[in-house]
């Protein structure tokens, strides 16, 4: 009886002081992450402009080299129920086509033609990605975020129109975030968190679970390409180098997988940025051969006066373009090219 | 009883930890960008602490070859300097100017600048100064700009020159002068940061006597804005910017206000619009890294050079990240002018070289 009232005292001690070390660890990474030291030091890399501010949220782009167009979706917040109208417009980047000053920084708003499906009143675009046929055939792959709608929509661009192709939609799409094109039809897409919003979201997020998913369409059957990854948000892929760059909202860094050949997913490395991505540009010009070494730049910050919870970014022809999860959509002219 | 007490100190140990971790900047980095085309400037490769520029002559004077906490003399083998740079110049080179009647040549060490341009039209400049073995003065020196030189004027030695950092002139030969701390070696002053009872503060010097400001807090740059009557003062180790109304007359100052940074900005200067300039040190554990072994060519820590546009009353300010580099271009920056109508600036560096950008993009929001 004494010895096993002693085992029994030692082992409430015990347990009470592991559980005292795992709830302190706990709440020192809750506070880390909290980025309680850290704050934002604005600066542009040139004059800026507002683009529009007439939708809750700018929060996808996507560059097409051949037709010098930024697609944009917008109002991703009413995903989060703010009021706001939805859908997709285009940037025209090209400054010599005979446009004037005030025409140069309009915003096109594409119409939509859903062939039968209604799926108007529960589009909600976030994540962007487009491909270029050698026919000149564009196509957009899209994230639709509504809570009860989670799908990939697949567009085609005819001018000022898309026409909507296909959809990929399953019970298993709780929080898709952006998408990533590998080729016709070909995509990775990602999706942060096991649960969808809310309270459990936010409780995943603290515990850093790492319940989030990278999935891979090879244009007729779903595969998840990766699982347990840490809240992944944006997708960047660099084609000449079958890098796929995928954003971690929660470890504040960057993955880098190679695309193997059977288009399974091998981590190389992470990169530390100690900040959260959401969005992820790959420009083409730059980056070592071996993916490896790398710099990391700020063009801009903001302390969200301006623009509020950067999101999205394309970079081209000495032109930055920054959308925001809620808010607007800006326009910056680089005027040097030192982006080092 | 005894359990209560023993949970509170692990409680106290815990956040301790916690808020020491936190000054470290552990979890932070820089993101590298430049306001325009940057380049090396000749001259300068063992530091280029602090400028100071003389606007009426286009001329800015470097300091060079600083030495800091130094536990062991013999470690500095560089020679202590004064480079001047013409600003209206595209050689992109600074001159080492002799300096003449130095008692104690190799005991120059420059830290801190200033400059005051007397009745005559004569640059004087004030300096802050080290020895090796860490003694410290203030030594004035007058420019002789037709033969290039630096005459030595007076070096001041005082109890209340505890350790030195910047020097602000106020007169031909009155001036403040900032601490950055009490303990002169390396274990001292990591006891000083460890514990937060930092000896450190500000001094008046009127000519003949000497009177403190400030006490028991860490003052690094120090500088007056252009009508002379607001004093700004980094308090680096906290990671702000204290404001303070400056009355020559009654030799006093009244806080205004203190501007949270969340970086280490280290030495000043003011630009013709009245704006702060600074360089800073994001990242302190690096610093310290750097700093603390400043010959070793493989370390290297994070410059950030931010520009405050104060509100009317001076009780905030705007912040703008003018440069940033994660050290391999500009490594440990300390001090940032501006020139040529603020389309020009000079970086300098604690034990470095200097660095000069362009400002090609706008730095209003």
């Amino acid at each position: 009886m004494g010895s096993q009232s002693s085992f029994l005292h030692f082992m409430h001690r015990f347990v009470f002081w592991v559980l005292f070390a795992m709830i302190s660890c706990f709440i020192l990474r809750v506070l880390i992450v909290l980025d309680l030291n850290k704050r934002i030091y604005n600066h542009t890399p040139g004059p800026c402009r507002v683009l529009t501010e007439k939708f809750k949220g700018t929060s996808g782009l996507a560059f097409v080299e051949s037709q010098k167009r930024v697609y944009i979706t917008l109002g991703y917040g009413k995903a989060h129920n703010l009021t706001t109208n939805t859908g997709i417009a285009f940037y025209n980047t090209n400054r010599t086509d005979g446009r004037n000053q005030q025409e140069i920084y309009d915003l096109i708003e594409m119409t939509i033609n859903w062939n039968g499906n209604d799926y108007q009143n529960t589009f909600i675009p976030t994540g962007i990605d487009s491909f270029s046929s050698s026919n000149g055939r564009v196509l957009l792959y899209v994230v639709n975020s509504h809570p009860d709608h989670q799908c990939i929509h697949f567009f085609q661009v005819d001018n000022t129109k898309l026409n909507h192709r296909k959809s990929i939609c399953d019970s298993s799409f709780t929080s898709l975030q952006d998408v990533s094109v590998v080729g016709p039809d070909r995509i990775f897409f990602t999706n942060m968190a096991a649960f969808g919003r809310g309270w459990a979201q936010v409780v995943e997020f603290a515990l850093q679970t790492g319940q989030g998913v990278i999935y891979y369409y090879d244009g007729s059957k779903l595969s998840i390409a990766a699982s347990s990854v840490n809240a992944p948000t944006g997708l960047g892929y660099d084609s000449k180098r079958r890098i796929l760059y995928v954003g971690s909202l929660i470890r504040e860094s960057l993955f880098a997988y190679k695309v193997e050949k059977d288009m399974s997913l091998e981590v190389m490395y992470e990169m530390m940025l100690l900040t959260s991505p959401i969005g992820l540009f790959v420009e083409s010009k730059s980056g070592d051969e071996e993916g490896k070494s790398w710099v990391t730049t700020e063009p801009y910050a903001n302390d969200g006066a301006t623009i509020s919870a950067s999101s999205a970014i394309v970079y081209t022809d000495d032109q930055m373009i920054i959308g925001s999860t809620f808010g607007r959509l800006l326009h910056c002219d680089l005027t040097h090219a030192h982006i080092t | 009883m005894l359990k209560i007490i023993l949970v509170v100190l692990l409680a106290f140990f815990v956040q301790y930890v916690f808020k020491t971790l936190l000054m470290f900047d552990i979890h932070k980095r820089t993101y590298n960008h430049r306001p325009g085309q940057c380049r090396k400037i000749e001259g300068p490769v063992h530091g280029s602490e602090d400028i100071t520029i003389v606007d009426e002559k286009n001329l800015a004077f470097i300091t060079s070859g600083l030495v800091y906490l130094n536990d062991d003399p013999s470690h500095a083998t560089w020679k202590g300097e004064i480079f001047v740079y013409d600003l209206t110049s595209k050689t992109f080179k600074a001159d080492s100017i002799p300096i003449l009647n130095l008692k104690y040549p190799e005991s120059f060490h420059p830290h801190g600048i200033s400059h005051w341009i007397m009745n005559d039209g004569t640059i004087r400049l004030f300096v802050v100064v080290h020895s090796k073995d860490f003694k410290h003065s203030i030594v004035i020196l007058d420019f002789d700009e037709n033969k290039k030189q630096l005459n030595h004027v007076n070096t001041l030695v005082n109890e209340k020159f505890v350790r030195p950092n910047d020097i602000v002139a106020t007169g031909e030969n009155s001036f403040l002068v900032s601490n950055d701390g009490g303990a002169q070696t390396i274990l001292g002053n990591a006891i000083e940061m460890f514990t937060g009872f930092y000896k450190g503060g500000l001094v008046y010097y009127d000519g003949t006597e000497t009177k403190y400001l400030l006490e028991n807090t860490v003052a690094n740059g120090i500088i007056l804005s252009r009508d002379r009557k607001t004093l700004f003062v980094s308090h680096i180790n906290q990671e702000t910017i204290g404001v303070f109304d400056w009355n020559q007359k009654k030799v006093a100052i009244k806080k205004i206000s203190e501007i949270e940074t969340l970086t280490g900005c280290d030495n000043f200067f003011v630009d013709k619009e009245d704006n702060l300039w600074s360089g800073c040190h994001p990242v302190l554990k690096d610093a310290v890294g750097h700093l603390g072994d400043y010959t070793n060519p493989s370390l290297f820590s994070q410059s950030q050079v931010l520009r405050f546009k104060f509100s009317s009353d001076l009780k905030s300010a705007e912040m703008v990240e003018v440069f940033s580099d994660d050290g391999r271009f500009t490594s440990a920056s300390a001090i940032a002018a501006t020139f040529d109508n603020g389309k020009q600036l000079l970086i300098g560096t604690v034990f470095r070289d200097l660095t000069h950008c362009y400002i090609d993009v706008p730095l209003d929001f």
